[in-house]
């Protein structure tokens, strides 16, 4: 038996066990800003059912009716309540709902949606803390910290974390609970839910004398949130519950402490934990760069095939746009990598084309069906092609996998640069007959894959810290029409860029669905960045987020090795000259801003920024205003000019 | 390219027997190497003669090793890169008669990789006075001297004068003075005087105008018979920016059947080795599987594992990790006293193991000499015998003052790069046998939870150079971090650290001297970490990273991500990103002092440099200010004490 010395009172009031056929009821609430639920809810409510008598949901915010019937499949009580005042006051409507309801329980237990589990076993739990004379308890605590974090002043109590505390009977019948939740304060802030309620309820009670206890006690000699930092160390001791914030916390933060959330959820699957689970929620809330790097969702793929079923095909269509049907072979070549059967869908921009193509592919023998398509226009390119011109076979049930390739031709200016990209691309998706077939095994492992791409190019590419371009005003306009909510990657985006990729059609229905026109992409001279052809290049992951398919990228060891190398060197290179660690240097470079090409205007800018911000919206009319004088001083310093014009 | 030149009726090559060589031979080093007697070999079968021009400080024995194959050598006044030195050399030979086809070039190259028979017959070589093999712009290819890459200069790569030029007025014209002519513009010169003048490989076939260095896989491609060593000398950022790919390059030079130690052997002690590294893309993502043809019975590697035991709490994970080792091996390992070297041989003999019955068990009492106080002491006799050819290293010991996590981390890190799987090992170990030139193998520095990124060197910059200089190291430093197993962990040839190992440190070398005022106190075990790769490349061994899928995956998704916050407020290609950085200098946090030093770097060098001095003073003056005002507030000051 260990206790946790801050649980003690000083002059402790008596405490019961859990009785033997004692009455247990939750109130477990939930914010879900689209109100549709995530599974991990249910699969967590169903598991808690075992223990639990009654289950009152409180839902902060609307529900959708999918959400509804989710819920209502899985509690006693549903209700729908103003998102405000957090979780705390969540709790508080599902107390004064139940009023003297209470009185019928042996033990309450109080319990908000931000983990995952269970991971571990809630019995053992619930066996082990049943057995304590305790008055409330909880599954993790945090250690007292001075000064406070959050308001500088005075200190954070030791306390448990109000994510997940039961209280029994004799507590919250008694006069002092009723007048902590009477006496609530409001709370605007996520600030005032930690200073105003989870950072005091702890002491509060414990200095009246009630005898606290903590399932999982602090795991480290440090006052560090383990139960996000140390989150495999955590349910390797049992508990069952995980953190959801392991997974969405800003990963340079993660990665200065030495976190890989890699490693929580592969211990978190070895304990029977539907990872599926995991991503779905992921892929929905969190941006999906982030999410890439948090779950390393990179798969580095051999060319022996080692995973592939051939008993279990996917039913796949290769979709290839040929604007050069000089490649349509080596285009062929690559996409016959796959394994087992294919059909193939060509488009391409008018009959000629459309017959040379069609004499290759006579040349080679077919593994299933073949079809040619001749669309009306070349606008949007491959996305048009695409999304207007295979829209009726990308919304048909008929295939379980897209695979999505296009004619690239490298030009002879920056031969190199354009080599390598096609590498990049074909080689990371089409690399070798045992690699294509890894890369069909990931989808029939992971119902929830949605979307399988090669990485980011670099090399040659000038894509690093700057993948958005000028597309992230337009791409947050489409994603409001095509009701895309996940949430914007602030760096780059996690993209195909290059526009080829391994998918499931239902991943893509919110692209496919909207009914696209070739004048939407306009003409040639609307291909630019900015226009809706990058836009939709760059959406593929967040349009299949929203439905709940994650993303994986697929690399071959050799592209690794290439690219590793090129970034490391290059990170090496940039971070020297500014101090600190990598969070620190970046937080450093964002606050500076924009660095332009490093003229006296960009400085005097980032000197605006850091140092005078009340200023620099005034001073960027000023330097607006004051071009033509400008261009005048400019002039009469540079004599050679004047005798222009 | 080629194609054209065969069907042209009126092809008229040279017998060697009319052709005479001039071959300009540039070490920075003062040194010959084999991949340039590689290609005298060649080239004497290609010509009647081969004239050798050597630099000043090039020594006597060195000389006579390319004299041994050539007919004659001359000694030139100064550095052998443009046309002084081979008029230096004309001037002396006597054989130049009007039949003869002159060829001037250098080692400039790697080759040749196939020949150059199809060069000679093409048609540029037959329809022109003076031809050359790759072409050059008319301006200057980028240099990044700040970053630690000025421009290149080497000899001539490769002119070729006809018979009929030779001789002529426009050629005495040309030789008659001294000009410091690269071999655009002495082609240009005769050109003037309407001699016709080709390129094989134009400049238009590269970027900037440098085929020969930005776009080396291309003109491969299409059958050069020579790879620049310029290539080798650029910034590796700037050759990504044109997606020189060398992992390839290289892979196709194998491919001809050009014998790659040389190469190695050569750029290995030009290039800094972090640098090398990256712009050969020297990582092997490799797998657990075992390979497909495996006959362990081949010529087995004999491998001894050398490992320091501070604490005995490292058994239950060395015996498990030893276990992924394939074949017999020698164990030794080495512990602080004889307390702990007897619990050591009591777990010893209570094991199953065979490698337990034969291991060594050590007292070596290196204060404060950590892991390789011990290796370079404790082991030394193991690292100068011939006795294996392999070592692994290991170690158990942790990083105190790290956070749990990271402790984790680096520890998997360090053991799962190197000694993940049998199969894994044992590719490990192909590695070696395929490369007999390969000295030290371990894993990329780390960068999840430790912060040696853009700070590798640290404070150990100036004791590395002290010491480098002590131990004959003249192997060029990288400027940012050098390339070392910064976890202490690795797998080598013991021959690679032979000179090393010889020096003779004694435990008084890692005591800690008082540290006088002002002196940062520098750890000698971290110096001597961050040498072993240089010390390596000293002796022509180049050095290879490694990492297993798990960690390759984890780790470019992370890097991945944190490069790319970096660069969100810097524009263009990371070149210009890290170019604009550098120029810029120090950011501190950004305080009004740093960003006028910054402005100034940008945009007024001449004025950065002048007040430079200002800047440190009162930079000084802020930190002083800044120490007594939190001595004042009895503020707790940063623990500057290593672990």
């Amino acid at each position: 038996m260990t206790a946790t010395s801050e649980l003690i009172p000083a002059h402790p009031r008596d405490a019961m066990r859990f009785p033997a056929d004692g009455r247990r009821l939750l109130i477990y609430v939930v914010y879900d800003p689209r109100g549709d639920i995530e599974d991990y809810i249910p699969y967590a409510l169903t598991a808690l059912r075992a223990h639990v008598d009654h289950i009152l949901v409180v839902v902060n915010g609307a529900l959708t009716d999918q959400g509804r019937t989710k819920l209502a499949a899985v509690s006693d009580e549903l209700l729908e309540r103003e998102n405000r005042g957090f979780d705390i006051w969540g709790y508080k409507h599902g107390l004064d709902h139940l009023g003297a309801q209470v009185e019928e329980f042996d033990e309450l237990i109080i319990a908000n949606d931000t983990w995952y589990g269970p991971v571990r076993s809630f019995a053992d739990v619930f066996d082990r803390m049943d057995e304590r004379a305790v008055h409330f308890w909880g599954l993790t605590d945090h250690a007292r910290v001075e000064p406070h974090p959050f308001t500088q002043v005075g200190y954070l109590p030791y306390h448990l974390q109000s994510y997940w505390v039961a209280v029994r009977k004799d507590m919250f019948l008694s006069e002092e609970w009723r007048a902590y939740w009477r006496d609530l304060p409001e709370m605007v802030t996520y600030s005032d839910a930690v200073v105003k309620h989870e950072g005091v309820f702890t002491e509060h009670f414990t200095h009246q004398g009630f005898v606290g206890d903590v399932a999982f006690p602090l795991l480290l000699d440090t006052p560090e949130n383990y139960p996000v930092l140390y989150a495999r160390q955590l349910i390797d001791a049992g508990c069952p519950t995980l953190k959801r914030r392991a997974f969405f916390q800003w990963p340079p933060y993660l990665d200065l402490l030495g976190v890989v959330s890699r490693w929580t959820l592969d211990a978190a699957e070895k304990y029977g934990y539907p990872a599926e689970l995991v991503y779905a929620d992921m892929a929905r809330n969190v941006a999906p760069k982030v999410m890439n790097t948090a779950a390393a969702l990179l798969s580095l793929l051999p060319d022996e095939d080692d995973s592939y079923d051939p008993s279990h095909p996917l039913r796949t269509l290769v979709v290839a746009h040929i604007f050069y049907p000089e490649m349509t072979h080596e285009m062929m070549d690559r996409a016959e990598h796959l394994p087992g059967d294919f059909d193939l869908l060509v488009t391409t921009p008018n009959q000629e084309r459309a017959d040379e193509i069609s004499r290759h592919l006579a040349q080679r023998k077919s593994r299933g069906a073949v079809e040619v398509r001749v669309l009306a226009s070349n606008n949007g390119r491959d996305q048009g092609a695409f999304l207007v011109g295979c829209r009726d076979v990308l919304l048909d049930d008929k295939y379980e996998l897209i695979v999505k390739i296009h004619s690239k031709k490298t030009p002879q200016a920056d031969l190199a640069v354009g080599a390598h990209f096609k590498e990049q691309q074909f080689g990371n998706l089409l690399h070798s007959p045992g690699y294509a077939a890894n890369v069909v095994a990931l989808f029939q492992n992971e119902p929830g894959l949605g979307l399988a791409f090669p990485p980011t190019v670099h090399i040659g590419h000038p894509t690093m810290g700057h993948g958005w371009w000028q597309n992230k005003p337009g791409f947050a306009d489409w994603c409001r029409t095509l009701g895309i909510r996940v949430p914007l990657d602030e760096g780059s985006p996690l993209a195909p860029y290059g526009s080829m990729y391994f998918a499931r059609p239902e991943a893509l229905r919110k692209l496919t669905e909207h009914e696209w026109t070739f004048d939407d992409f306009g003409g040639a001279d609307a291909y630019q960045d900015g226009g809706l052809a990058h836009i939709l290049e760059r959406m593929p992951s967040y349009a299949a987020g929203e439905l709940r398919y994650h993303t994986r990228t697929i690399a071959s060891a050799d592209y690794l090795s290439t690219s590793y190398m090129a970034l490391s060197y290059n990170f090496d290179q940039i971070s020297s000259t500014i101090p600190g660690s990598t969070m620190e240097q970046i937080q450093v470079l964002r606050r500076m801003g924009d660095w332009g090409w490093g003229r006296t205007s960009d400085f005097a800018r980032m000197f605006l920024t850091m140092h005078l911000p009340r200023f620099s919206d005034k001073a960027a009319v000023v330097y607006r205003r004051t071009r033509g004088m400008r261009g005048f001083l400019w002039r009469l310093r540079h004599p050679a000019s004047w005798r222009r014009k | 390219m080629m194609d054209g030149a065969a069907k042209t009726a009126e092809v008229s090559v040279v017998a060697p027997d009319n052709r005479v060589v001039f071959f300009a031979l540039h070490s920075a080093r003062s040194e010959i190497d084999a991949a340039t007697l590689y290609q005298l070999t060649a080239l004497r079968a290609l010509a009647r003669r081969v004239i050798v021009i050597v630099e000043p400080t090039l020594g006597e024995d060195q000389v006579a090793q390319v004299r041994a194959l050539v007919d004659d050598v001359v000694r030139h006044s100064r550095t052998v890169t443009d046309a002084r030195a081979y008029r230096a050399a004309l001037l002396l030979t006597s054989s130049i008669t009007a039949d003869t086809e002159v060829v001037f070039t250098g080692n400039s190259w790697f080759g040749p990789l196939g020949s150059f028979d199809e060069a000679f017959a093409s048609e540029v070589a037959s329809h022109n006075g003076v031809w050359r093999l790759i072409g050059t712009g008319s301006g200057e290819i980028e240099s990044f001297p700040l970053e630690g890459f000025p421009r290149d200069i080497s000899p001539w790569v490769w002119t070729v004068v006809r018979p009929d030029i030779v001789g002529t007025s426009a050629w005495k014209e040309y030789w008659s003075t001294d000009r410091a002519h690269d071999e655009r513009l002495f082609a240009d010169f005769l050109e003037k005087r309407g001699v016709t003048s080709g390129v094989l490989y134009p400049a238009e076939l590269g970027p900037q105008g440098f085929p020969g260095i930005l776009a080396p896989g291309a003109l491969l491609d299409s059958g050069c018979p020579v790879l620049l060593r310029a290539v080798f000398a650029q910034f590796p950022p700037f050759l990504d920016r044109f997606a020189v790919l060398l992992r390839q390059v290289l892979a196709t030079v194998e491919h001809r059947g050009y014998p790659m130690e040389h190469l190695w052997g050569a750029v290995v002690r030009t290039t800094p080795p972090a640098a090398l590294n990256a712009m050969a893309g020297m990582l092997d993502v490799l797998p657990d599987t075992l390979p497909a043809i495996f006959n362990s019975d081949d010529s087995p590697l004999k491998v001894c594992v050398l490992v320091h035991m501070p604490s005995l709490g490292f058994m239950d994970e060395l015996v498990e990790r030893l276990d992924q080792i394939p074949g017999d091996f020698d164990v030794v390992l080495t512990t602080t006293d004889g307390r702990k070297s007897a619990k050591l041989r009591e777990m010893l003999a209570g094991s199953v193991r065979s490698w337990a019955r034969r291991t060594e068990v050590r007292v070596t009492w290196v204060p404060r000499g950590r892991d390789i106080g011990a290796l370079l002491i404790g082991c030394r006799d193991i690292l100068l015998s011939d006795k294996y050819d392999l070592l692994i290293r290991l170690h158990g010991r942790e990083p105190r003052r790290k956070p749990l996590n990271i402790r984790e981390y680096g520890r998997r890190y360090q053991l799962d790069n190197l000694l993940s799987s049998a199969g894994y090992v044992q590719r490990v170990f192909e590695l070696f046998q395929r490369e007999p030139g390969l000295g030290l193998v371990f894993p990329p520095q780390v960068h999840i939870g430790y912060g040696t990124m853009g700070r590798g060197w640290g404070k150990y910059r100036e004791k590395a150079e002290t010491l480098a200089e002590m131990l004959d190291i003249r192997v060029p430093f990288d400027e940012i971090s050098p390339l070392s197993p910064y976890g202490g962990m690795w797998i080598g040839r013991p021959s690679a650290l032979r000179d090393f190992a010889s020096h003779g440190w004694t435990v008084r070398d890692y005591q800690r001297r008082r540290k006088s005022r002002g002196q940062e106190r520098v750890d000698l075990t971290r110096v001597q970490e961050r040498l072993l790769v240089l010390a390596a490349a000293e002796l022509g061994f180049h050095s290879r990273t490694v990492m297993n899928r798990e960690h390759a995956q984890i780790a470019h998704t992370a890097l991945e991500f944190k490069l790319d916050e970096l660069s969100m407020t810097v524009r263009g290609y990371p070149v210009d990103q890290i170019h604009l950085l550098r120029r810029a200098g120090w950011t501190g946090k950004g305080g009004m002092l740093n960003l006028a030093r910054m402005y100034l770097r940008v945009n007024h060098s001449t004025l950065a440099k002048i007040t430079e001095p200002g800047y440190k003073v009162l930079r000084g003056g802020a930190f002083m200010a800044h120490r007594v005002v939190s001595a004042v507030r009895n503020d707790p000051r940063d623990d500057e004490a290593q672990q």
